[in-house]
């Protein structure tokens, strides 16, 4: 990314973080997860693939509703041959918003969405020479529904679908499986 | 009391309301950036793509003018199919998606292996119909612009039951591109700008040649690449003749009455086979060197072949048409087919050698500029080419043209050239 993209990042979080701290209340938590995604992509063979995505995620919970930020990356995908290849990534960060219902015997069900934009960058080698780009920054949105468990005092898993829309997305809507590990705890 | 009534207007008012403007906030942010994309010409297309320039290649940004989706990659100038098969006698294939991305400047990149050869491929067919446009090749061609169809990922199977692979060509059974997959460490042939022209001026050819001479064009194996067992080994009829078709059409081409006639018919026929092969394949290197600059492109992709090279010189002399002859009868009492496509090969090469060391001489001598020499000589080599089909056509059944004959139609359309027409005595 490059330094306008992160300066907008880092201001968009600090504004994030303010707001939330200046309404916070003793009954709001933070949130602080990693999950593995599996989003089924086409690939450079034509078939939708599962590709392998890491997010990390913080997230500001009160009574039934969760608000956060979550970044998310793609494993970098090589492809090509000795005098001829591309290396591709992907990233970028989603604002998301949650609701979640009460604690059901079989976890504690929501739904989530999501609004944000991605990155996309490429390294072309080309007998020997290798040149790096970046794309613009693509819209993207999803909605998803999960589950989550509290599996101690802080620590909480959870699973979780979701339909994502967007520029330059093949297969559009693309879905995605994730499973999440995270620490709740309370700020003050 | 105080707080409670801070509280209440927290939770009523401020939190939707920050709510809204957290989700807001990233919106602009992203909206604003998603809008720094400038199309500078909306009917054309900017792609990043491996290209040669200053004898070497590299990354470069090519403008593409016919391209309708960036996706599937239609346009005007080709048409792919992946993994082809046939239906009704035409190559059907899946239309490929292709990955690329796009840069604030409105530039395409493709995100892979396959998105990149394509892309070139896509370039490189565009700018070739230009120059035939350019060269007035156009005129003498039915259907003209032509969406050329190109079939990648070709799965050819050989007979030892392995998947072919390194390989590109042109086969008039389909008026279609195949590339095989790439396995060596050099440049993909789809991306070599000389190959990629090498193989459209077996289009050219067939189109002005052999198409036009029907049955009286000799052997299938004098026919562009021997595809007809490559055909046959991805599983698509031959829909033209086959060899043995083409052994009969042509015996009953000769006055032939007896074996001994038969033998001379077959050993006339597999005469011009060498000459129209090799033709074909030298010419083509030209072309492959008058579109791309590149007088050694061949190698770039197939280091092994080391007198691919257009100012390779294999000998000071031509083969005359007595020693071709006796190559030909040689050849017809052989099963060996790859002594054919060898010899065919280094004939062609000749042709090529000469007419690229007579464009080097031009420009030494006269200080004419390489480019305007390249397409000269390639208005008269399709001009010659036409000719030379006509003298074909119009030969007695017991005539074999001169090997050298079509150096001397070049050398006759285009008289500021010095082309070496020796041949051996």
């Amino acid at each position: 990314m490059n330094f306008l993209k992160v300066s907008s990042l880092f201001l968009l979080c600090s504004i994030f973080f303010s707001l939330q701290l200046v309404v916070s209340t003793a009954d709001a938590e933070v949130l602080i997860s990693g999950a593995a995604e599996e989003r089924l992509e086409q690939g450079m063979d034509q078939s939708v693939a599962p590709q392998i995505y890491m997010d990390i995620s913080c997230e500001y919970h009160w009574q039934s509703f969760l608000s956060g930020l979550e970044y998310f990356q793609s494993p970098a995908e090589t492809t090509g041959q000795a005098s001829l290849s591309l290396s591709r990534l992907r990233q970028g960060v989603w604002v998301t918003g949650a609701w979640q219902a009460g604690e059901w015997f079989i976890g504690a069900p929501y739904l989530r969405m999501g609004l944000g934009g991605y990155e996309e960058s490429v390294t072309t080698t080309l007998l020997g020479l290798s040149s790096s780009a970046s794309s613009r920054v693509y819209m993207t949105g999803f909605g998803g529904f999960g589950l989550r468990f509290n599996i101690a005092k802080s620590l909480f898993t959870a699973v979780e679908g979701r339909m994502i829309f967007g520029e330059n997305l093949n297969p559009l809507p693309s879905m995605s499986f994730m499973a999440r590990l995270g620490w709740e705890f309370n700020v003050f | 009391m105080k707080q409670g009534f801070h509280h209440l207007i927290l939770q009523s008012l401020i939190k939707p309301i920050f709510t809204i403007l957290i989700f807001l906030l990233p919106l602009a942010l992203f909206v604003g950036c998603s809008a720094e994309t400038h199309d500078k010409n909306p009917d054309t297309v900017q792609v990043q793509i491996p290209w040669y320039s200053n004898g070497t290649y590299s990354l470069q940004n090519v403008t593409l003018k016919t391209i309708k989706n960036m996706v599937t990659l239609q346009g005007e100038a080709a048409r792919f199919l992946m993994e082809p098969g046939t239906a009704n006698g035409q190559l059907i294939g899946t239309q490929p998606k292709i990955r690329t991305m796009r840069t604030n400047d409105g530039t395409y990149i493709p995100e892979d292996y396959l998105s990149s050869q394509l892309l070139t491929l896509y370039a490189h067919f565009e700018k070739l119909a230009d120059l035939d446009k350019e060269l007035g090749v156009d005129k003498n061609i039915a259907h003209w612009p032509r969406q050329q169809t190109v079939a990648v990922d070709v799965q050819e199977k050989e007979s030892t039951g392995q998947v072919g692979s390194d390989n590109a060509m042109y086969t008039g059974e389909y008026d279609a591109y195949l590339f095989l997959p790439y396995t060596l460490s050099d440049l993909p042939f789809s991306v070599n700008a000389g190959v990629i022209a090498h193989e459209h001026f077996h289009s050219l050819f067939f189109q002005t040649f052999i198409k036009p001479s029907g049955s009286v064009y000799p052997f299938s194996e004098a026919n562009i690449h021997p595809v007809t067992k490559i055909l046959q080994a991805m599983g698509l009829p031959v829909l033209l003749r086959t060899e043995s078709q083409n052994s009969l059409t042509s015996v009953t081409l000769a006055p032939a009455k007896d074996a001994g006639a038969t033998a001379t018919a077959l050993v006339r026929d597999q005469y011009h086979a060498y000459v129209l092969r090799a033709l074909n394949e030298g010419l083509a290197d030209v072309w492959g060197w008058i579109y791309s600059g590149d007088d050694n492109f061949v190698q770039r992709s197939a280091a092994e072949y080391t007198t691919r090279n257009l100012n390779y010189v294999w000998t000071d002399f031509f083969l005359s048409t007595n020693q071709l002859q006796k190559l030909a009868a040689k050849t017809q009492r052989s099963s060996n087919s790859m002594n054919f496509d060898a010899s065919v090969y280094q004939i062609g090469t000749i042709y090529a050698n000469r007419l690229w060391q007579a464009v080097q001489n031009q420009v030494t001598t006269h200080g004419v500029s390489e480019n305007t020499a390249r397409k000269k000589l390639a208005q008269g080599i399709f001009r010659a080419v036409g000719k030379f089909q006509k003298e074909f056509i119009a030969s007695k059944s017991t005539e074999y043209l001169n090997p050298v004959r079509p150096l001397q139609l070049i050398q006759d359309e285009l008289p500021e050239l010095k082309i070496n027409t020796n041949v051996t005595q």
